[in-house]
Parts: C-alpha cells; sequence; structure tokens
C-alpha cells in the first residue's frame, strides 16, 4: 500500500511514542492488571524498573515493571525469571497492557 | 531478503563515510569527524540543522518516516519541523493525524485537504490539543467533521491566520461564531460551499471580531445576505479579496458597503448575484474618486492603490454598458484584454462593447488584420 508509512507500531496511550512493533507480537491471550496483554519478545524506548517477585495466574514470576521512555506511564511489565518449566519460554519477554497501548495505523 | 537488505546498510555505511572524509578535507580521524566540538560517527550524530535542512528537500512522507528511525531523529524533527502536507493520504489520514498531532508540536503550516473524505473530529481535536503555533490549515473536503472540530481550534489554535474549510458542508454557524471569537488574528479565510456556517449571523461574528481579516471566500453559501456583508464591511476595513460567487440573495447594498468601507479592496465575485445593478457598480467607481492617492505617492503605494484589480460580474444581467464601462476607465488595472483578462462577464450578452484601454488601442493599431472572434 503506498498510503503507509511505516511498519505497523504499537505506542504509549498517553504520548505516542513508539514501544513495540506489531512483528514483534508473541501471544494477544495473555492477562494483565485490568484486562487483556500481549506478550511480546521486544519492547523499545521503555525503562526497565526494579525486579519484583509477584505471584502471577501462572505462578511465582520475577518481574520487572516497565515505564515509557518519554512519560514514564506503567505499561505493563518484563519476566525476568519464570520458577515453573512450563513458563520458562517467558523469561526475557515483555508483556504490554492493551489498555496502555495504542495501535499506530499509519 | 537479509543479504539485500545487508548489501544496503553497507552502500550506506560507505555513503556516509565518503561524506565524512570529504567534510574533515582528507585529515580526519579514523573512527569519526569533528565538526563543531562534536564527533560524528553514525547517521544517528548529524546535526538537528542539517537534518532539517535535508527534510526540507524531501517529501513530506519521507519526513514522516524519518521521525520514526531513532529518537534522535524523532525530537530533532519534532523540533524542528513547521509544515506538513498530508494531502498524499488516500485512506489512512485520520490515524496518522492522531499519531503525528502529538509529536509534531512546531507544526505552523498544515494541509490537510483530501480527496476522499476520512479526517473526523478526534484528529482535530489532537491537532487543537498539540499544535498551539499552528498558523495556516487547510480542512477543505473534509466532510465528515461536525462543529466539535471548530470548538477544539478555538480553544487550541488561536494563532490561526489562514484558515480553509471549504466543502465542510457540516459546520453551522453556531461553530464558525465560536471560532471567530477566539481565533481573532485570522487573515485569509475560505468559506466556499459551507452553506450552513456561512450566514448573517456568522459573518456579524466576523465583522465583530476578525478586523485584521484580508480574504474571504463565501462562494455558493446562498444564506448570505446583505446584513452579513454589511456587517462583514463595516467590521473589517482591510478586506482585498472578497468572494460571492453565488450569493444569490445579495443585492446593492452588500456592494455598496465593501465599496465604502474596504478602501483596499482588489478582488471581488458576483458571479450569479443577479440582483447586482448599475447602482452597484457606480458605487464601486466613486469609492475609486474618493480613495485616489495623491501625486506625491512612492510607485509601491500607487501600485497598491490602483483599485480594483479583478471583477467577475458573469450572469449579472441587470448591468448596462456605461456603468460598467464608467468601472473599466475608472480603473486601470482592470483588463478586458485577452492577456491580463480580469473582468469577467460571460453570460451578459449586452455587455459585450465594454473594452478596457489596451483592448481599444489594440484594436486601433492592427487595422488590416482581421480579429479572431473572442
Amino acid at each position: 500500500m503506498a498510503d503507509l508509512v511505516g511498519p505497523r507500531l504499537y505506542s504509549c496511550c498517553n504520548c505516542r511514542n513508539h514501544v513495540s512493533l506489531h512483528d514483534d507480537i508473541v501471544s494477544k491471550a495473555f492477562q494483565g492488571r485490568n484486562g487483556r496483554a500481549f506478550l511480546l519478545s521486544h519492547a523499545m524506548n521503555v525503562v526497565v524498573g526494579p525486579k519484583e517477585d509477584r505471584h502471577l495466574l501462572t505462578g511465582l514470576h520475577t518481574v520487572a515493571d516497565i515505564y515509557c521512555a518519554d512519560c514514564r506511564e506503567v505499561l505493563g511489565w518484563k519476566y525476568e525469571r519464570a520458577y515453573e518449566a512450563s513458563q520458562k519460554y517467558k523469561e526475557g519477554k515483555f508483556i504490554l497492557e492493551k489498555s496502555k497501548i495504542v495501535k499506530e495505523n499509519w | 531478503m537479509v543479504g539485500e537488505a545487508t548489501k544496503l546498510s553497507e552502500e550506506l555505511n560507505l555513503c556516509f563515510e565518503k561524506l565524512m572524509m570529504l567534510g574533515a578535507g582528507f585529515g580526519g580521524k579514523t573512527g569519526g569527524v569533528k565538526m563543531e566540538g562534536v564527533v560524528i560517527t553514525e547517521w544517528k550524530d548529524i546535526p538537528m540543522e542539517l537534518l532539517l535542512r535535508i527534510g526540507s528537500l524531501v517529501d513530506d512522507r519521507t519526513i514522516i518516516m524519518a521521525s520514526g528511525v531513532c529518537s534522535g531523529w524523532r525530537d530533532a524533527i519534532c523540533l524542528g519541523l513547521t509544515h506538513l502536507s498530508l494531502s498524499w493520504c488516500k485512506k489512512h489520514m485520520n490515524e496518522l493525524v492522531l499519531s503525528l498531532a502529538p509529536k509534531f508540536t512546531k507544526l505552523q503550516t498544515l494541509v490537510l485537504r483530501q480527496d476522499k473524505p476520512q479526517l473526523e473530529d478526534n484528529a482535530v481535536e489532537a491537532i487543537a490539543n498539540s499544535c498551539h503555533d499552528l498558523q495556516d490549515l487547510d480542512l477543505s473536503k473534509s466532510f465528515k467533521l461536525s462543529d466539535r472540530s471548530l470548538y477544539a481550534l478555538a480553544h487550541g489554535c488561536p494563532n490561526l491566520t489562514k484558515l480553509n474549510i471549504s466543502g465542510c458542508t457540516a459546520f453551522t454557524d453556531h461553530g464558525l461564531a465560536y471560532l471567530t471569537n477566539f481565533c481573532r488574528k485570522l487573515k485569509i479565510l475560505n468559506l466556499c460551499g459551507c452553506v450552513k456556517a456561512a450566514t448573517d449571523i456568522a459573518l456579524q461574528a466576523i465583522g465583530r471580531n476578525c478586523n485584521q481579516l484580508q480574504s474571504l471566500n463565501l462562494g455558493w453559501c446562498e444564506n448570505v445576505g446583505d446584513v452579513g456583508v454589511m456587517s462583514l464591511a463595516y467590521g473589517c476595513p482591510d478586506l482585498r479579496c472578497v468572494d460571492l460567487c453565488g450569493c444569490v440573495c445579495i443585492t446593492d447594498d452588500s456592494v455598496i458597503a465593501l465599496a465604502n468601507r474596504c478602501p483596499h479592496l482588489r478582488s471581488l465575485g458576483l458571479y450569479y448575484c443577479r440582483n447586482i445593478t448599475d447602482r452597484a457598480i457606480y458605487s464601486l467607481a466613486h469609492s475609486r474618486v474618493k480613495n485616489k492617492p495623491g501625486m506625491w505617492e512612492s510607485m509601491k503605494d500607487r501600485y497598491d492603490e490602483e483599485g480594483l484589480r479583478s471583477l467577475n460580474i458573469s450572469q449579472c444581467t441587470a448591468l448596462t454598458p456605461p456603468a460598467v464601462q464608467a468601472l473599466c476607465d475608472t480603473f486601470p488595472a482592470l483588463h478586458t484584454c485577452s492577456g491580463r483578462h480580469s473582468l469577467v462577464m460571460s453570460g451578459c450578452l449586452n455587455l459585450t462593447s465594454v473594452h478596457c484601454v489596451c483592448a481599444i488601442q489594440a484594436h486601433r493599431t492592427a487595422t488590416s488584420i482581421p480579429h479572431p472572434a473572442h
């Protein structure tokens, strides 16, 4: 399409800072703090916060909250460690909550 | 695919290095070139001014793509971009505006004219929330926009000097009047086809608020009447170009008001204003007599004060030759000759004898050569 300016992206809902590519989505069927969330292999322009242990639906994980680099809005978290074998695939990946990101259809 | 990409990036890197070598005059150290104290090693390091200069040479789509390359380029372009046009967008203009408005906060000129109506109120609201320096906005043919956009622009873009909302048929006079209350610096306003917006109420608001107005296009606004145009003439003494084509309700009173109150009037369109009679034409001629510059005015002032340069009285069938000829004689800039045709009288079959001075001279010199039919 001659119209498209760039790749399909997701941006911070607050400041429209580009945080992820559509191509990096691994799964759309995750559950965040308040609703649906996406699992991504890569996120950009985000700041990773301090690590903490959390009990999630799928068990104990070490996660770190991720913040938009521009406006510091909490967008989701990053899986640092998973303690069950079935959850290991999540390590190093990012969760972005659907309510915090906006699809850029440019 | 991967091989092609690496080959391209290798070529780009070579190109970059060559440029840097030239810049350093072959005395550059390895690993970078010093330019005004900043070491340039990669594309992301080129100075903002240089990037913006390059940006001014490429088309709008490219500059938008460039703003997504890296955060350094994004910040440079967002701080420096002042003119942008998105009229090339065929399908996704609304989403594009929603993405770009929060970033390009320094925009002064924005062209969003559409061939296919795509723009919606939320996009204009996004512009109004971010681009407070906006001076020139073109929203022509945005059929989907409602008064919500006008309210948003009123609050967000008070520095507007040029606004084109021609073809935005859903705007009403309430929205337009509200806008003029806040955007008082308007100089050029195009309301062609805005039938619901351009009413006497709106024109009265414009006359009250936008006293610096120079150009107003009210083409095909059937609800415009004498009350509105007279308020306009009284409120906006700097009017230079007024287009009333298709404003079928107006009568001589409107033209007389414009002639008397707007000494800088240069261009007037009265196409299809069937109620216009010789009275209006004579008042235009008399206004010139009143405003004629003195002998000692500079050449520039003389040019400015040549009076009416362009007049369209097509289909004004009530006019007679003596009146229009007097007008043509009074204003030297009105021409009927083919080179500089500015007095347009299509459909006025009784006015074929009216000629400007140059047309008569041309007639006299060419005696033996037959003239082609006009």
